[in-house]
């Protein structure tokens, strides 16, 4: 989450100038190109081994370039400004993203300066880690055009329908819908992605579980699930297989609270939506005894 | 910009010297920097080892200092133990390359590059 980060306001500000000077507010899906040609990087043909500029690597490097392009999603040339994606990319959204998430290691001023260090130098683990944390948040403002995706969650009904439009709609995967539905609505919110297919003891193995601060703050902070589900603990895995739309959770206080969920299946991953339904209000200002 | 003489120093002493040579109080470093100068006195005096470095940019900006020579100090850009070097030229995205075949790719970008004429 942007918030979570102490670069946050740089990011935003960053983020915003970048998509005024692109045209690119509340144009969809979000003009990624446009983006790019407004830093002034270029992107480079489609990122691939090529079998002569391999020979001219001694051989030590050769290997490990090897494995490397079997790992590889995007580069920054920072001397160059050239943006490089490669093949293994395969998926339109996602390649959208990788682009943005390089443009963000140009955009923000802090990382755009290592173009300056010397070739003996590198990033210590931690803030090479940060370094991509804030090139993967900045992608993201990017993409989704900052608060829009958020505003326009909000006049949609929750459900999996209304992430598979939004997705379609900025021109994001499915994951990065599915993440940012989460970390950003307003209502207590949660996606669990998981491998799409159980494992041989009927568990599910799960990714990471995105959620709203409003869900957080309902439950008691970021909930702590173990990597391997079994359906007989969490309930609500019988939403992938059987047409359940609701469980009970105990909150923070231990009270029971039903919760409304949908499973979605895209192939690459299960997503498990929960959420908290919102109470109707029969009257203005509530009901009057 | 100015020359970081000491240069030996750590992260605080150095922003402590280098506020001392420009001539100028907490506050008119502080601000700027987008910080509180009660958190630049925790910098000073070495209360917070890492400070993000945004915030060191921001600093290098306001005392016209090497924001990288800030970076180093902090420990945030170490010595380079590959054999080739050079990984800072490019910012990659990947899932879990080796310092190893980041060298790697770095040197097979720039290869790439001057086969294509760009060098």
């Amino acid at each position: 989450m942007l918030e979570g980060l102490d670069s946050a306001s740089d990011i935003t500000l960053h983020v915003d100038a970048l998509l005024r000077s692109a045209e690119a507010y509340d144009r969809f899906p979000t003009p990624v190109d446009d983006i790019v040609a407004a830093t002034g990087l270029t992107e480079a043909p489609d990122f691939v081994l090529d079998p002569a500029a391999l020979v001219l690597l001694p051989k030590h490097l050769r290997t490990a370039m090897r494995s490397a392009s079997r790992k590889l999603q995007g580069a920054l040339d920072r001397r160059e400004r050239v943006v490089h994606v490669t093949d293994l990319v395969t998926h339109d959204g996602k390649r959208r993203f990788v682009k943005l998430h390089e443009v963000t290691h140009d955009l923000l001023p802090h990382q755009q300066q290592l173009l300056y260090a010397d070739d003996q130098e590198t990033l210590s683990p931690t803030t090479r880690a940060l370094f991509e944390r804030e090139a993967n948040q900045g992608a993201a403002e990017l993409l989704f055009q900052r608060t829009g995706f958020t505003r326009d969650a909000r006049g949609l009904a929750i459900g999996t329908a209304a992430v598979v439009y939004l997705a379609e709609r900025y021109g994001s995967s499915l994951h990065a819908a599915f993440r940012r539905y989460a970390e950003n609505h307003h209502q207590p919110v949660l996606v669990m992605r998981l491998h799409p297919v159980r494992n041989s003891d009927g568990s599910y193995t799960r990714y990471e579980q995105p959620c709203s601060s409003a869900w957080s703050q309902r439950f008691g902070g970021p909930p702590r699930y173990s990597r391997q589900l079994q359906p007989s603990q969490h309930p609500f895995l019988a939403a992938i297989d059987n047409p359940v739309d609701q469980v009970t959770i105990d909150d923070v206080n231990g009270e029971p609270v039903r919760v409304s969920m949908q499973a979605f299946d895209n192939t690459y991953s299960q997503f498990l939506l929960l959420w908290v339904p919102a109470k109707r209000k029969l009257l203005r200002g509530g009901l009057k005894r | 910009m100015v020359n970081m003489t000491d240069e030996f120093a750590d992260l605080a002493t150095t922003l402590r010297q280098l506020r001392d040579l420009a001539g100028k109080s907490l506050k008119a470093v502080a601000e700027p920097a987008g910080i509180s100068p009660a958190y630049l006195v925790k910098l000073e005096r070495g209360d917070v080892k890492s400070p993000s470095p945004h915030v060191l940019h921001r600093l290098a900006q306001t005392l016209g200092a090497d924001y990288l020579e800030l970076m180093r100090r902090a420990g945030y850009i170490v010595p380079d133990n590959t054999r080739t070097g050079g990984t800072l030229a490019h910012a990659l995205s990947s899932d879990g390359l080796t310092d190893e075949e980041a060298a790697a790719v770095s040197a097979y970008l720039t290869v790439l590059r001057r086969q294509r004429g760009h060098a």
